[in-house]
């Protein structure tokens, strides 16, 4: 039909022939460039090579770089939502109640409240991030419940929830168990911290408190440790069940569960007879005009430096407290108060809360130190710090010290400043607080012999809602291993307490006596006058 | 084949092509739009010698660098000393900090010093605001715990570098997981913005 029409126009047959040609020509060249072009799409489209994740039945692509793989795709495949901050180029991983931080050069992935490690540090190639396998392995997939496995032959990612069965339904394995034994007169604490929540069933025997796990197999960290404890002698521990055994007959415990950390506590103590009814009621013994707020540092899952003998803070300081609170009253007539008396967390706003609520003269917060200098030891006292707060709260303090408010007589100068922000409470008492860390740090040089680090200044979050003078209190440093034994005998804590009660009792008397600031202590060479 | 076919194979060939340039496309990133020139951001100077890393060869990447100044501890007290280095010169403000972060990370050169930012805090994200105010969001490790000495250490170390090295910068507020926090350990107040803190230097 065609070649009878063109024929009509006249023109040769083999135009058409030619034409025919040419197209066929043009054809086979377009044919090869497309193919050509087509490749190299595909290959760009590609980019990189790819593996695949398996995920609920489900096969998602992800790229992979250097032998790392996409964390972007890994995640999306998962079903977490993904988002990128575009001037660190960091992503945030969401979902199953969990967040993931991943930027360029992380080692320590950031998950939660806690980090991984990782082998090596994620790399980003063209603004894509690309994570070893043990980050998948370690980071990722354990918070989709999953755990993972990789065929490098046939390059797939084969993701499952843990233990084959769904989240809920999954069959928990064995309980890891540490053991602690802190003797706190006149009970001792044997803190059993687990790696998961169990039920229990504790009772007593005849040797001790035995506690039953009843819905966990256990991993025991020994078969029995003795320990020197004057009311625990060992522990034991045989199948699921745990048997702290007494000292000496006698001797009662009870058992309570904990969480956040997961742990039991034992609290071992001695019979106390019930008194008899008095048949009249002892006169009230007159309430002492004087109180005093002790805030031993840290506690609960805060438990502060942990020594490298595995001593932590929390302990040392509760410790220290007690024996402060028993020492004080003798040397000053006084009401004592703690603001935690037994392993509780307590918020720092809180502690200072409690000690304007029982509207102390004195605010003694006890803390062991750390540092990574491992030259570092001694004690020091310090007194709040403005020099790094704002203006605003140094202006206030330098008004409010203007004038010693312990002298008789004495008027504050900016009495119009009806409110003090909680921020500046404090800053109407540094003067006071100095010379109350003067007088404690002198006494801790004199008595406990400590290496004097003498007086600091800081911005302690604890100190700066004190309506009354306030000093933190640095015992010594847990992380040196000398003064870490110090730290946990009797003794030294005894010797400690002693001497911040030697402070207080000088800092009231001074008061009494409304001593000027510099005023010379008892028994030491007087200041020039100025 | 016809003139037709052939026309209409090539164009599907051309559709299809294009259709897989348009979705191999990588898009880039449009330039910002200027309202105003931006604040100079780096307070430190110009790298004078050594400011290139050498590569292999012998060769030298022609990187323009700064020299920074870094606050470390020392081993026997723990105050801070300053430590000087060549960086290569960061892009922007929020660049600027993560590197800071990270020289600070890396730790000291000099066997006198020593590091202080523990491996399980990670610098999730830092910011410049209005007024001079740089915002620090660490990702702390919820088993980390320290004295007040370290954390004194710690976070003297990051105040002071940042506000040593980042032009028309006066405070630093540090955010802990993402969230204001009290303290970082227990201790220093970190609700409030941190000016240069100066009790922490070596004398």
């Amino acid at each position: 039909m065609l070649r009878t029409k063109l024929s009509e126009t006249g023109r040769p047959p083999r135009f058409l022939g030619t034409a025919s040609a040419r197209s066929s020509r043009v054809l086979a060249a377009g044919s090869a460039a497309f193919l050509v072009v087509l490749l190299a799409l595909l290959g760009s489209a590609a980019g990189q090579p790819t593996a695949t994740v398996v995920w609920r039945g489900a096969s998602h692509p992800i790229a992979v770089s250097g032998g790392d793989f996409s964390v972007g795709d890994a995640a999306r495949a998962l079903g977490f939502t993904v988002s990128r901050d575009t001037t660190s180029g960091v992503l945030t991983i969401s979902g199953y109640g969990h967040q993931l931080l991943a930027g360029p050069g992380t080692v320590h992935v950031p998950v939660d409240q806690r980090t991984v490690e990782i082998s090596r540090p994620i790399r980003a190639v063209a603004g894509v991030l690309y994570a070893p396998m043990d980050f998948f392995a370690r980071a990722l997939f354990p918070l989709a419940g999953a755990s993972g496995t990789y065929d490098a032959s046939t390059r797939v990612w084969t993701v499952e929830q843990s233990g084959g069965a769904p989240p809920g339904n999954v069959t928990p394995g064995p309980v890891s168990v540490e053991v602690a034994v802190v003797h706190v007169d006149p009970t001792t604490q044997v803190v059993m911290r687990e790696s998961a929540p169990a039920r229990i069933m504790p009772r007593i025997v005849e040797s001790g408190l035995q506690i039953r796990w009843l819905d966990r197999k256990i991993t025991a960290p020994f078969a029995e440790r003795r320990y020197d404890d004057p009311l625990v002698s060992a522990v034991r521990f045989e199948g699921e069940t745990a048997t702290v055994l007494f000292r000496e007959p006698g001797l009662t415990a009870h058992a309570y569960p904990l969480t956040d950390p997961d742990r039991i506590v034992v609290e071992v103590g001695r019979l106390v007879e019930t008194p008899a009814i008095e048949p009249a009621a002892p006169p009230p013994a007159a309430v002492p005009a004087i109180t005093i707020v002790l805030d031993p540092g840290h506690g609960g899952t805060e438990t502060g430096a942990v020594g490298p003998g595995g001593v932590q803070e929390k302990d040392v300081t509760l410790q220290i407290a007690r024996r402060l609170a028993a020492t004080i009253p003798k040397v000053v007539s006084s009401r004592i108060v703690l603001t935690r008396d037994s392993d509780s967390a307590i918020s720092l706003d809180d502690r200072t809360s409690l000690a304007n609520h029982e509207k102390a003269n004195l605010f003694l917060s006890l803390h062991a130190n750390s540092s990574r200098a491992p030259g570092a030891h001694g004690s020091e006292t310090y007194y709040l710090s403005l020099e790094s707060s704002d203006r605003l709260a140094q202006e206030v303090a330098r008004r409010e010290n203007e004038t010693p408010l312990d002298v008789p007589g004495a008027v504050p100068q900016n009495a119009d400043l009806d409110f003090i922000l909680w921020d500046l409470a404090q800053s109407a008492h540094l003067n006071e607080s100095s010379r109350l860390a003067e007088a404690i740090q002198t006494q801790l040089n004199v008595v406990s012999k400590t290496e004097n680090r003498g007086i600091k200044q800081a911005p302690f979050r604890v100190l700066a809602g004190a309506t009354m003078p306030a000093v933190l209190v640095e015992v010594g440093f847990i992380s040196h291993p000398e003064e870490e034994k110090q730290l946990r005998s009797a003794t030294f804590q005894e010797s400690v307490a002693n001497a911040i009660a030697k402070a207080v009792g000088e800092f009231f008397a001074r008061r009494r006596t409304g001593a000027p600031a510099d005023a010379p202590t008892p028994g030491t060479t007087p200041s020039p006058a100025r | 084949m016809s003139r037709r076919a052939a026309a209409l194979l090539l164009i599907a060939m051309v559709a299809t092509v294009g259709g897989l340039m348009l979705l191999t496309h990588q898009p880039r990133s449009a330039p910002p739009v200027r309202r105003r020139s931006p604040l100079p951001f780096l307070r430190v100077s110009p790298a004078t010698v050594g400011a290139v890393t050498p590569l292999p060869g012998g060769q030298a990447a022609p990187r323009e660098a700064v020299r920074v100044t870094l606050f470390f501890p020392d081993a026997a007290q723990g105050k801070l000393h300053p430590e000087e280095r060549d960086i290569p010169k960061p892009a922007s403000p929020g660049a600027f900090v993560r590197v800071l972060f990270g020289e600070l990370a890396h730790g000291p050169t000099r066997p006198e010093l020593i590091n202080v930012i523990p491996p399980r805090i990670q610098l999730r994200n830092g910011f410049l605001m209005p007024g001079g105010l740089v915002v620090l969001d660490l990702a702390v490790d919820s088993s980390l715990s320290f004295g007040s000495a370290e954390e004194l250490s710690i976070v003297a170390s990051l105040v002071n570098t940042v506000l040593q090295n980042v032009a028309n910068t006066e405070r630093v507020r540090i955010l802990v997981n993402g969230e204001p926090a009290e303290s970082l350990g227990g201790h220093l107040d970190l609700t409030r913005a941190l000016t240069f803190v100066r009790s922490e230097l070596a004398p």
